[in-house]
């Protein structure tokens, strides 16, 4: 096993939690929460792995994932923004539908090829870069598009009108409402938006990290990517580190499983360990993350970046006459 | 000690006091009851669309799901078995959110209670029945209430999302009972098969109705039903409960130890989804193989949360969820995917969840214009 | 004549079970500050909300300068140059002042210059003498501050017809000046100002016409000329009756001060020293705070909001920890006692979040009313509580304090403030507590249920209670309290007796916005 190799692995991990994990901090920067990433991941990856197998073009199902994602994500904004239902709720029973439909529809594709699978491209001359190249730039069109997606993000919520707009929705709907901004067309906007990203998160799971199709491909990644967003304080260049912590952990329990020769560190000979207690990592290292992430924020409570979107999880109505 | 030092009548000439009353109110009843009939079947219609895509007749499904879980004895003992599991789970979970904590970890907590049992089963092959059962059941419910604390605790101190905690805990669960399995208690007689040794037959809980597989876990059921009954509804701690699921600053008012009863909550959540746990491997399973549980303790969350956490009708929902369940699995012998019983469950949450919302807000509406007679 | 900036033809705005507004009828001319006149629910807040495009009227016309308009939104109403000021300021408080006004601007489209902003805000506020720091976060402004970034937004945006609701309800006096100096330079640039108050020493001051509302109607429009007999003849349109003394005093039209009202002579019961509290961010929100509160006497703390208040009340009731200081109760420790023994040994809190701390809305009246008796001997049989009786006491309790409910097991947030209100004295005074600690108790409540309200707590003082009163209306508290004390940053800067003379007021201000000062009731007490 050699560092490269392994922190290469990280990025490819790491990339379809980060982009469910933007997808989340997008809505939930709007003041919805979607606890059903797991169902949305799913139904865009077997949006993805169907629209592939059917057409034979990786972006076809890259399309066919996008869209199914956002419309899983449409189901969650019908419910939570115009009926009023409890977000909490809402999103888990997302995560049945999408399990659901993910079993149901996907019984077909068990054991079937893909025509076609994300690859790594290598980018001339980046590409070639000792180590850094290898890590970050020998890798597949996807993970590309997370690496222009962050910081293209960062600068649509920090430095323009519609990320303004949709951060006031989140923080304070009711001054939204009054200065004339939509807060029920924003929120709708940016659920669909955030379920469109966690269907290319399922996407990346069963075209490139895997890429074959069973009804579980996600592994419990869209939770993950919830308790992500909380440890990203909603930015996403934090969640860009936090998606390859994951990554990390992910693939070092990978690679630790596959290496053939033994791997002492600090007189621990890790291959030792066993492969259950390497599959637990990643999960306790997202608590871990949690509580840390936690510590912080009651740390600098006063500092006006720290906290949630103050409405988060609130149902806005305007009704309220006075 | 009595500060009362004097006692003044606040208005000279009281009127007479007519005791309060719950009020009957035959139409907030018939639009309760109504939109749940109108969910489930809204449900059943939206499904069908998959099915018909599918090539599959959505009657017929249907039907043959109805049969399964209710068309013979059997198939009725079935759902009942299925439904002793969902009802101490979802007892478990009603308790977390009657507190407004939202404990999705009932199936971590759920194996946590497993492997606490077939520990003990393992561990004490000899002991008699009336030694070894309570024993499973002490260690199971410690095992499922320990499985929570660490929730609850990361709650109390550092205002962690229990919903992150108790998710990602139930995957290492998970991976937990699976290491016992597959290592340290795999069957050295199994063929290499993923499971551990049978139990003795003292470990068995007792089947209560011949040739059936219902078992005295329903009295675990029960009782647990009349305890978390007398618990929530009648006194004093789930009152606190109550308020602080409300709002946690009127329960600070209120002198209420806001972090002690999260943890107790959570206790008290993982026993009974541990006690869930050690009801179906020693009633059931008699040795522990890997997918024990076909996702109860999520099923569980739906259940508590249609029976408005009312710990009677939880038993109710748990019955129809048991029918729901049992029939998957002769979906499965059908060539379906267990697939659409999930699915089936997503809808029904989905549409019951937006009547009661309308219902409320229909309600609502109703009780401004009563409280404005003014005008 | 001239053609009125804006003007409402019968404006009618049903809710489910209510008229809000019937056929009002207004109009503001450009130049003018017009006061628009009303008890709280009396409709003006509707009224607002149709003005600028949040609600639609049922019926009626709006017209501006002269043409008819219908306004599908509030940018619509922003379009055409309406701004309102509202009483709970619609300011994201996690951005900074540049971007909530940036946010209500429509250009550009995509790209913010937000250096631009500040830069244009630094120099439209020297202008109209609205200063504020573009740059800061929002939450970090006073209120005071805050309602300056309100008016900027609106001036920003290019308001020509300027609204304000109830705009000196938190503000010192002097704070209260600067703003009304503000609003004359702003007629005088031509700008149209509506003005809404219920207090008529600030419409008769400021505004040159008044439009009174009453009940959703519009019953009259003045013109003020400060003749004798005016605020009496507002105040008679404006609640529809002859005004007695306890409505004169809550309008601020007469002083009550008599000797009858200063009773200091009673036994010490509530006695303070030197409280210092460090909230959860970790700063300090109460310094070394001493007072003592005799038996029969309404001590009101005044104050601008945010400056320790809610802290102290909370502190008293138990419900934070000391940094340093004690508080007894007739010589009993208090400090350390969780707020369950507080309330058992005698001392009752009426917190000023109504629906968020003292009551909670999604359950029902019962409910609440155990919120703070379920542990009484009465209302528990072991582990489990006795409902019957509960029922009971509640029943009285509704019948004696005149608490209209429809449903007594529907939630509490269904409720009106004044039923809310009553319930929650009704619950702390039920037992009779010897020290009453009541916060902002008739914030929101219409003249009569403040009147109510006055009345019980002055009957209480009576039956030989002390009460500590939180006020931010100063004019409620010269007409209630024997003594006042005020607060400024944690820390109690002034006392005085209640007396409304203009040297009085001028020192209070002065006390409330920060100036040192000492007591000028005894030597050598704070």
């Amino acid at each position: 096993m050699d560092l490269v190799n392994l922190l290469a692995i990280t990025i490819a991990a790491g990339t379809p939690v980060l982009f469910a994990v933007l997808g989340e901090l997008l809505t939930e920067r709007s003041g919805v929460l979607n606890l059903g990433l797991e169902g949305l991941m799913l139904a865009g990856a077997l949006a993805a792995f169907a629209g592939t197998w059917a057409s034979g073009n990786l972006w076809v199902g890259v399309l066919a994932a996008l869209l199914a994602g956002a419309a899983v994500g449409l189901i969650h904004a019908f419910f939570t923004i115009t009926i009023g239902v409890n977000q909490v709720v809402s999103g888990l029973a997302l995560v049945l539908v999408g399990q659901g439909l993910a079993s149901y529809l996907g019984r077909g594709y068990i054991g079937q090829v893909l025509p076609d699978s994300f690859r790594p491209v290598v980018i001339p001359l980046l590409g070639d870069i000792p180590i850094l190249g290898q890590v970050f730039f020998r890798q597949d069109w996807l993970v590309y598009v997370s690496f222009v997606l962050v910081p293209a993000l960062a600068y649509y919520i920090y430095r323009t009108r519609p990320g303004l707009n949709l951060r006031a929705v989140g923080d304070s709907p009711a001054t939204a409402d009054a200065l004339g901004i939509s807060v029920a067309g924003t929120r709708y906007t940016y659920v669909c938006i955030g379920g469109a990203l966690c269907g290319l998160g399922g996407a990346y799971m069963s075209l490139a990290f895997i890429p074959s199709w069973n009804e579980n491909v996600t592994a419990g990644r869209g939770w993950i990517a919830v308790g992500l967003v909380i440890f990203a304080l909603w930015n996403p260049w934090r969640a860009m580190f936090g998606a390859y912590l994951f990554g990390f952990v992910d693939g070092l329990s990978f690679e630790l499983q596959a290496a053939k020769d033994q791997i002492i560190v600090l007189g621990l000979n890790l291959n030792q360990i066993n492969t259950f207690f390497l599959k637990m990592l990643p999960y306790l290292v997202v608590i871990i993350a949690l509580v840390f992430s936690h510590w912080r924020m009651r740390a600098n409570r006063k500092a006006a970046y720290s906290g949630p979107p103050a409405a988060l999880g609130q149902l806005y109505l305007r009704s309220d006459k006075n | 000690m009595s500060l009362k030092q004097e006692s003044v009548v606040i208005s000279p000439v009281a009127p007479p006091i007519t005791p309060l009353k719950h009020k009957f109110d035959p139409v907030a009843l018939l639009i309760n009851g109504g939109s749940l009939t109108v969910a489930i079947l809204l449900a059943l219609v939206v499904i069908s669309i998959p099915l018909i895509i599918t090539g599959k007749d959505p009657l017929y499904i249907y039907g043959q799901m109805y049969q399964a879980a209710w068309g013979d004895s059997y198939g009725q003992s079935e759902t009942i078995v299925k439904a002793i599991p969902l009802t101490l789970l979802g007892l478990g979970v009603a308790v977390a959110f009657k507190a407004r904590l939202w404990n999705i970890g009932a199936e971590g907590q759920f194996y946590a209670g497993v492997l606490g049992a077939t520990a003990v089963a393992l561990s004490f092959p000899d002991w008699p029945g009336w030694l070894v059962i309570p024993a499973m059941v002490l260690a199971a419910m410690l095992g499922g209430a320990l499985w929570a604390l660490v929730p609850a605790l990361l709650k109390s101190r550092l205002e962690v999302n229990e919903i992150i905690t108790t998710l990602m805990l139930n995957y290492v669960a998970i991976s937990l009972t699976n290491y016992f399995i597959y290592g340290p208690w795999k069957d050295p007689k199994g063929f290499n098969f993923p499971k551990t040794p049978p139990f003795s037959e003292a470990t068995y809980l007792p089947v209560l109705l011949e040739n059936t597989r219902i078992h005295f876990g329903l009295v675990f059921a029960l009782v647990a039903m009349l305890l978390v009954w007398l618990v929530l509804g009648k006194s004093l701690w789930g009152f606190e409960l109550k308020v602080q699921g409300e709002s946690t600053g009127a329960a600070r008012y209120a002198g209420m130890r806001v972090a002690g009863n999260i943890i107790g909550a959570f206790l008290i959540s993982g026993a009974l989804a541990g006690l869930a746990g050690m009801s179906e491997v020693s009633g059931i399973g008699h040795r522990l193989e890997p997918n024990l549980s076909p996702g109860y303790g999520y099923t569980a969350i739906i259940v508590a949360w249609l029976a408005r956490l009312n710990p009677w009708i939880i038993g109710l929902v748990a019955i129809m969820f048991g029918g729901l369940v049992s029939s998957g699995y002769t979906m499965q012998r059908l060539g379906i995917s267990s697939g659409l019983v999930t699915l089936l469950q997503g809808a029904i949450l989905f549409f019951v969840l937006a009547s009661e919302a309308l219902s409320r807000r229909l309600l609502y509406v109703r009780a401004l214009r009563r409280g404005n007679p003014e005008t | 004549m001239t053609i009125p900036a804006v003007r409402l033809i019968n404006i009618t705005k049903r809710f489910p079970g209510v008229i809000a507004n019937y056929r009002v009828n207004f109009e503001v001319l450009p130049g003018e500050i017009h006061a628009l006149l009303g008890e709280n629910g009396a409709g003006k807040s509707t009224l607002m909300n149709i003005l600028t495009g949040l609600y639609k009227p049922d019926e009626g016309e709006i017209e501006l300068g002269g043409q008819r308009v219908e306004f599908k939104g509030p940018a619509d109403a922003i379009e055409q140059g309406i701004g309102v000021v509202f009483q709970h300021f619609k300011l994201v408080p996690n951005q900074t002042v540049a971007e909530n006004i940036a946010l209500g601007m429509r250009r550009p489209r995509f790209r913010l210059d937000l250096k631009k902003v500040e830069h244009d805000l630094t120099s439209l506020g020297q202008k109209m003498n609205l200063q504020v720091k573009p740059s800061a976060v929002v939450k970090t402004l006073s209120v005071g501050e805050q309602q300056r970034v309100e008016i900027l937004k609106v001036l920003y945006l290019g308001a020509k017809i300027l609204a304000l609701d109830e705009p000196t309800a938190s503000l010192t006096p002097q704070e209260t000046q600067g703003l009304f100096v503000a609003l004359r330079g702003l007629a005088a640039e031509g700008y149209a100002i509506i003005f809404i108050s219920h207090k008529l020493e600030e419409v008769t001051s400021l505004a040159s016409r008044a439009t009174i509302l009453r009940k959703g109607q519009s019953v009259a429009t003045l013109d003020l000329t400060g003749q004798p007999g005016e605020k009496e003849k507002l105040a008679r349109l404006m609640i529809g009756r002859e005004t007695d003394a306890e409505t004169s005093s809550e309008l601020g039209l007469t002083t009550l001060v008599g000797p009858s009202q200063v009773q200091m002579s009673g036994p010490v019961v509530l006695e303070a020293k030197d409280l210092s509290v460090v909230n959860a961010a970790g700063q300090q929100v109460l310094h070394n705070v001493s007072f003592d509160l005799a038996q029969g006497e309404i001590v009101a703390i005044v104050g601008v909001a945010g400056n320790g208040q809610r802290e102290l009340t909370e502190t008293l009731a138990g419900l934070h920890r000391l940094k340093t200081g004690t508080f007894r109760l007739s010589g009993q420790k208090l400090d350390g006692c969780d707020p369950r023994e507080i309330s058992q040994k005698g001392v009752a809190f009426v917190p000023e979040d109504r629906l968020g701390m003292g009551l909670v809305a999604g359950l029902d009246l019962e409910d609440n009313y155990l919120l703070r008796k379920y542990w009484e001997p009465q209302m528990r049989r072991g582990p489990f509580l006795r409902r019957k009786q509960a029922g009971v006491d509640l029943a009285a309790a509704i019948t004696h304090y005149e608490i209209k409910v429809g449903d007594a097991y529907a939630p509490a947030r269904l409720m009106s403030g004044g039923n809310l209100q009553k319930l929650l004295l009704a619950r702390e005074l039920a037992s009779q507590p010897r020290v009453l600690i009541v916060a902002n108790p008739t914030r929101g409540l219409d003249i009569g249920a403040s009147a109510y309200v006055h009345e019980r707590l002055r009957e209480a003082c009576q039956r030989g209670a002390a009460v500590l009163l939180i006020l931010e209306d100063l004019d409620e508290a010269l007409a209630l309290a024997s003594r006042l004390l005020v607060m400024y940053e944690g820390r109690i800067v002034g006392e005085c007796l209640p007396v409304r003379s203009n040297e009085n007021l001028q020192k209070i201000g002065l006390w409330m916005a920060g100036a040192k000062a000492v007591s000028t009731v005894k030597e050598g007490d704070s």
